[in-house]
């Protein structure tokens, strides 16, 4: 019964009879079931094991998988190292703000200008270009103690990668980040400030307001769904940083983040899957928690209904 | 339209080749010749390391009926360790076993036993003979008694190397010439002890500032851990069965103590925070340091260097009966339990390991000393088959074999410390707690005091599966 | 038909307003202000430190592995080993092109069907109407939020359960690779829903959809077209976000037939010496190259888009 239910529903809508309601809603079930299987398949089967790993002392090597209940989080909040990673992880998404103030600077910037902003575009977007393992790899040298590239140009000697002092290290890996997010930013902007009409400035040239006037009032909100967007993958992007802890800082203490901490205190020492599961379940409910509060703010969740 | 057709069908075709091409092969099922075998193989190394295993690899199919076929390339070795345990369940036929992570792969029993007499695969003793007992006895594992060192062979050794003090002669001999020939080279064979040692580099490195008054040199780079408190009478554990905590023995804490005051005291080594941002082997390479580290396998890159080298024991701690012990690491070859080309992958470890032409191959090459006792002892000391002289470097060879000889009376050799354990993060832990120590802010034996609890309970973490 | 809608709404996009003279424009307001030269000597500055490491990387190739870490530093290499972009393109340790041809297949499949399912999804959000919209959608975005290290462990399981890890061919090794990323990027999705809402105005889907338009029609001859800028950018992001990626990678990819480009360049990392540094430098420059064609290509797209936007106030 059920299925001659489905065939007649088929057939109804290749002959047009449904109304205009009934197919715009069977058509858009159509448009987004796809990457709603991706969804089912990849992400959330994923997690579900992930979940369960996290109650379970699973260790692959040994072989075993024994429920432990809360143990795996209880060892995770009191062991100093993942605390310090939580805590490094939050600071380095100072990182995020920087950058984007300074890629809609750029953006409008470049908007601004007749010649040249091709190259000038081009050049602000080759960090994002090249490969992350090159780039750590440069950025070791550049942020090196004995005569590294930084300190020879400012004639200073600091120990940006060290143990003794884990501020510099973050505020190393900041810059990096900053350096290697403005291109990506700038783009983003770009193209998002095609969407404001000419006209609003014009008008707002009319009444005489200054430019930077227009900036606040114009530019920026009418760029808010860029810069919301940004926000939220640069945040979802930065909880999950591990290149940086591990090629750039070289493992130091004052540059471990989670992800870093997942793999080599979780997988990579002792197989720990259960620690490690904890630890990235842990790290995924307080990116969507973090997700949520920012997309209940925001007007493009309003406007779906 | 029709691109778009096009588009909503390459997936479902995508779909379709990929179950065509799944492997249906019963899994349990051994390929009993092991003829034209595809063993797949995981390792790391560095670029060279990778073309001299395949340089291994062709030979041993020019000389052999059965032919290996090789799947897996190397890959990183920071995320190897990683990427073996999340393919634990399906292992490759081949791969490496670092021996500070034998103890848990071999409790687990996804290694298969290499000497079980009672099957038709296995190592005669006949074959095992001639190679170092200190090499094959690493990899010995007792699954009843959890014993190292003794039981059932899961593994054969891919080299065996000790770990020891190298001095930059050319930078060195400036030194003593601008001292007025008041320092003198050190000996080759009598270790110094932890003062003398202290003190010699304290004299170079007041030499080394009058030399290079712009670029900073040191005396030495940095200084290992693990052979100050071997040399020093002291280990990491204490206990028949190496689970109890030794870090509050005041043996190892002066050991510790000798290698802060390196840089508090005598200001002949960099700070951690300098070590860290330039590692003392590039120190080394741009001849910024006297003193380092080797193992044979930097033999490949220091033959390139433009200056002279050697290599001398490390020191040894001031009591009587301290004895010079460098530590010597190892990497095996092991096979999957699960392994459907057992027969195949067993002969071509063999071959790797065990083999002349392997092990004459590994040292020429620069990437070890040879597993084969009686020629580390002859050939390889000898530079038999080297004609270049640059490739004859370092000239005391000898110390390698004697460290792992045990012959010499005043040199030893020992396992590293993360091999006695089933995980490697007490020591990885206790290395990081070691910071306070470097930069003064704690004497090493205050730190003992209040590391030592940690430390064991670091120690019964890792023990809750065995 | 649609064309014809789009011919009638054409007064009311504002990019159809007289154009002022853009030159002139421009002169008028910057005639005589500093402050406009100063911003162009800030940024060209900000572009000197954004190549700066860039150039370093490319001096660095042409340099011998001691003078790459020789402390102090050389900046010019003493004798430019040019050599080395050719040992880059041939050398065994990378099998450059193979390597290229992986990472080529895996972007041209992933990159065409995913944005083909990623745009659709995205319209529907836009611009349709459906029940469990919000629900659904918030389903999609925890897609996004899950970390890859939460999943990447069952999913290497699962690929391994269906013989697509360490498999003798090198294509169905890439799969794992591929088969996620056909059916969408959510990330995408996000951004292109805020886009579609703006870009497109509901006046001209209204008289589409009067006019008794399949909704496939109208997305990919409203929605698509103008949407244009802000896909372009997405794609771009993508296709370089692939091209990069080399966790992922150099976990599923072990064989040396089936490794990624980056995955190539990576493993020049793992010797404890210095000596393929310069190699290592060389490829990522070569492997840059593209990314940058594919950047200058695209960027016309979304940046002098500016006369074909259909523009809501």
């Amino acid at each position: 019964m059920k299925k001659n239910k489905i065939v007649e529903f088929c057939k109804d809508f290749s002959r047009k009879k449904l109304s205009l309601r009934q197919r715009e809603e069977f058509s858009a079930y159509l448009f987004v079931l796809i990457p709603i299987i991706g969804f089912l398949i990849f992400s959330l089967a994923s997690i579900c094991y992930s979940f369960y790993y996290a109650f379970t002392n699973f260790n692959p090597i040994l072989g075993v998988s024994k429920w432990v209940g809360f143990d795996n989080f209880v060892d995770l909040f009191s062991d100093p190292k993942f605390l310090d990673a939580c805590l490094n992880t939050v600071i380095l998404l100072a990182s995020i703000p920087i950058g984007v103030t300074l890629g809609l600077l750029l953006a409008v910037y470049l908007k601004k200008l007749a010649h040249g902003s091709m190259l000038l575009s081009l050049l602000y977007y080759l960090p994002a270009v090249t490969s992350a393992v090159a780039i750590n790899v440069i950025f070791n040298y550049i942020f090196k103690g004995d005569y590294g590239i930084l300190n020879e140009v400012l004639g200073i000697n600091l120990y940006w990668i060290s143990e003794d002092d884990g501020g510099l290290v973050k505020l190393a890996i900041i810059i990096k980040n900053v350096w290697a997010s403005i291109g990506s930013t700038m783009i983003l902007y770009l193209s998002g400030l095609n969407n404001i009409p000419n006209e609003y400035y014009e008008a707002a040239d009319v009444m005489g307001a200054s430019k930077w006037q227009q900036l606040v009032n114009i530019t920026i909100p009418m760029s808010n769904p860029t810069t919301f967007y940004i926000l939220v993958t640069g945040i979802i992007g930065g909880l999950q940083s591990y290149a940086d802890s591990q090629i750039l800082a070289q493992g130091v203490s004052g540059g471990r983040t989670i992800v870093y901490y997942i793999w080599t205190y979780g997988i990579g020492n002792n197989a720990n899957f259960g620690l490690a599961s904890a630890a990235s379940v842990f790290l995924a409910l307080v990116i969507i928690a973090l997700s949520i509060i920012q997309f209940s703010r925001n007007k493009m969740f309003k406007k779906v209904r | 339209m029709r691109k778009m057709r096009a588009l909503i069908a390459l997936p479902i075709l995508v779909l379709t080749l990929a179950s065509c091409g799944r492997n249906e092969d019963n899994p349990e099922q051994e390929n009993p010749t092991g003829e034209g075998a595809n063993i797949s193989f995981f390792g790391w190394g560095s670029n060279e390391e990778q073309a001299n295993f395949k340089k291994l690899v062709n030979y041993y199919n020019e000389h052999n009926e059965k032919k290996i076929h090789v799947i897996y390339s190397a890959t990183d070795s920071n995320n190897y360790m990683v990427s073996l345990s999340i393919k634990s369940e399906n292992l490759p036929d081949v791969f490496y076993m670092p021996d500070y992570s034998f103890y848990s792969w071999a409790a687990s029993g996804r290694l298969m036993r290499l000497d079980d007499t009672s099957s038709s695969l296995s190592i005669s003793e006949e074959e095992l003979d001639p190679i170092w007992d200190k090499a094959v006895d690493m990899y010995r594992f007792d699954k009843n008694s959890l014993t190292l060192g003794s039981g059932d062979l899961y593994g054969l050794p891919k080299d065996l190397g000790p770990y020891t003090l190298v001095y930059n002669k050319d930078l060195l001999e400036e030194c003593i010439e601008s001292s007025g020939g008041k320092l003198a080279l050190p000996s080759a064979t009598e270790p110094m002890t932890f003062t003398e040692f202290s003190e010699y580099c304290a004299a170079i490195q007041v030499e080394l500032d009058k030399i290079s008054p712009d670029v900073k040199k040191y005396a030495v780079s940095s200084y290992e851990i693990m052979p100050a408190v071997y040399s020093n009478n002291s280990d990491f554990y204490k206990g028949e069965d190496k689970r109890t905590s030794n870090v509050s023995d005041p043996n190892f804490y002066e050991a510790i103590q000798f290698i802060a005051d390196l840089n508090l005291k005598y200001r002949a080594m960099p700070s951690a925070a300098e070590q860290t941002t330039t590692n003392g082997f590039i120190r080394f390479q741009s001849g910024n340091c006297v003193f380092t580290n080797m193992g044979p396998w930097d033999m490949t890159s220091f033959w390139n260097l433009d200056f002279d080298f050697d290599v001398i024991p490390v020191a040894k701690g001031d009591d009587k009966d301290a004895k010079s012990t460098a530590w010597v690491g190892s990497v095996a070859y092991c096979i999957s339990q699960k392994s459907r080309n057992k027969a195949a992958a067993l002969d071509f470890i063999k071959f790797l390991s065990l083999s002349e032409e392997s092990n004459r191959m590994n040292y020429e090459l620069g990437q070890a000393m040879p597993n084969i006792e009686e020629m580390a002892k002859t050939d390889f000391v000898n530079n038999v088959g080297i004609d270049d002289e640059a490739k004859k470097r370092p000239e005391n060879k000898q110390l390698f074999v004697d460290i792992v000889s045990g012959e010499n009376p005043e040199i030893n050799g020992q396992n590293r410390a993360a091999y006695f354990c089933p995980s490697s993060t007490p020591y990885n832990n206790l290395l990081d707690s070691l910071n306070t120590v470097w930069t003064g802010q704690d004497t090493a034996e205050e730190w003992a005091a209040h590391y030592n609890a940690t430390f064991q309970k670091n120690l019964n973490d890792v023990y809750e599966f065995f | 038909m649609v064309k014809q809608i789009l011919e009638n709404h054409k007064n009311e996009m504002p990019s159809n307003m007289p154009n002022f003279s853009r030159k002139k424009y421009l002169a008028e307001k910057y005639a005589g202000k500093t402050w406009f030269i100063i911003c162009t000597l800030i940024v060209v500055f900000g572009a000197f430190i954004m190549v700066f490491p860039y150039l370093w990387m490319f001096l660095s190739a042409l340099k011998t592995p001691l003078e790459v870490v020789k402390v102090p530093m050389v900046f010019f290499p003493t004798d430019p080993n040019w050599g080395i972009f050719t040992e880059a393109l041939t050398s065994d340790k990378l099998t450059f092109f193979n390597s290229l041809k992986n990472t080529l297949i895996i972007e041209v499949l992933v990159i065409t069907v995913g944005t083909f399912f990623s745009t659709l999804c995205a319209f529907a959000f836009a611009k349709m109407n459906f029940r469990f919209k919000k629900t659904i959608l918030i389903i999609l975005m925890t897609s996004m939020m899950i970390p890859y290290a939460a999943v990447m462990l069952p999913q290497y399981r699962t690929f391994m359960d269906m013989g697509w890890v360490a498999s003798d061919n090198w294509f169905i090794n890439l799969l794992p690779l591929i088969v996620p990323g056909l059916f969408g990027n959510i990330s995408m999705t996000f951004f292109l829903i805020t886009a579609m809402q703006t870009a497109i105005n509901d006046a001209i889907i209204e008289e589409a959809k009067v006019e008794g338009c399949s909704w496939f029609r109208i997305y990919r001859s409203i929605g698509l077209p103008l949407a244009r800028p802000a896909i372009a950018a997405q794609v771009i992001f993508w296709f370089v976000g692939i091209w990069n990626d080399y966790f992922a990678p150099s976990i599923y990819l072990t064989n040396q037939e089936s490794r990624t480009l980056q995955v190539a360049i990576q493993l020049l990392t793992s010797g404890t010496d210095n000596s393929d540094m310069p190699l290592l430098f060389a490829s990522a420059f070569l492997a840059s190259i593209p990314t940058i064609i594919i950047f200058i290509l695209c960027r016309k797209m979304f940046i002098n888009m500016n006369a074909n936007s259909g523009i809501k106030g």
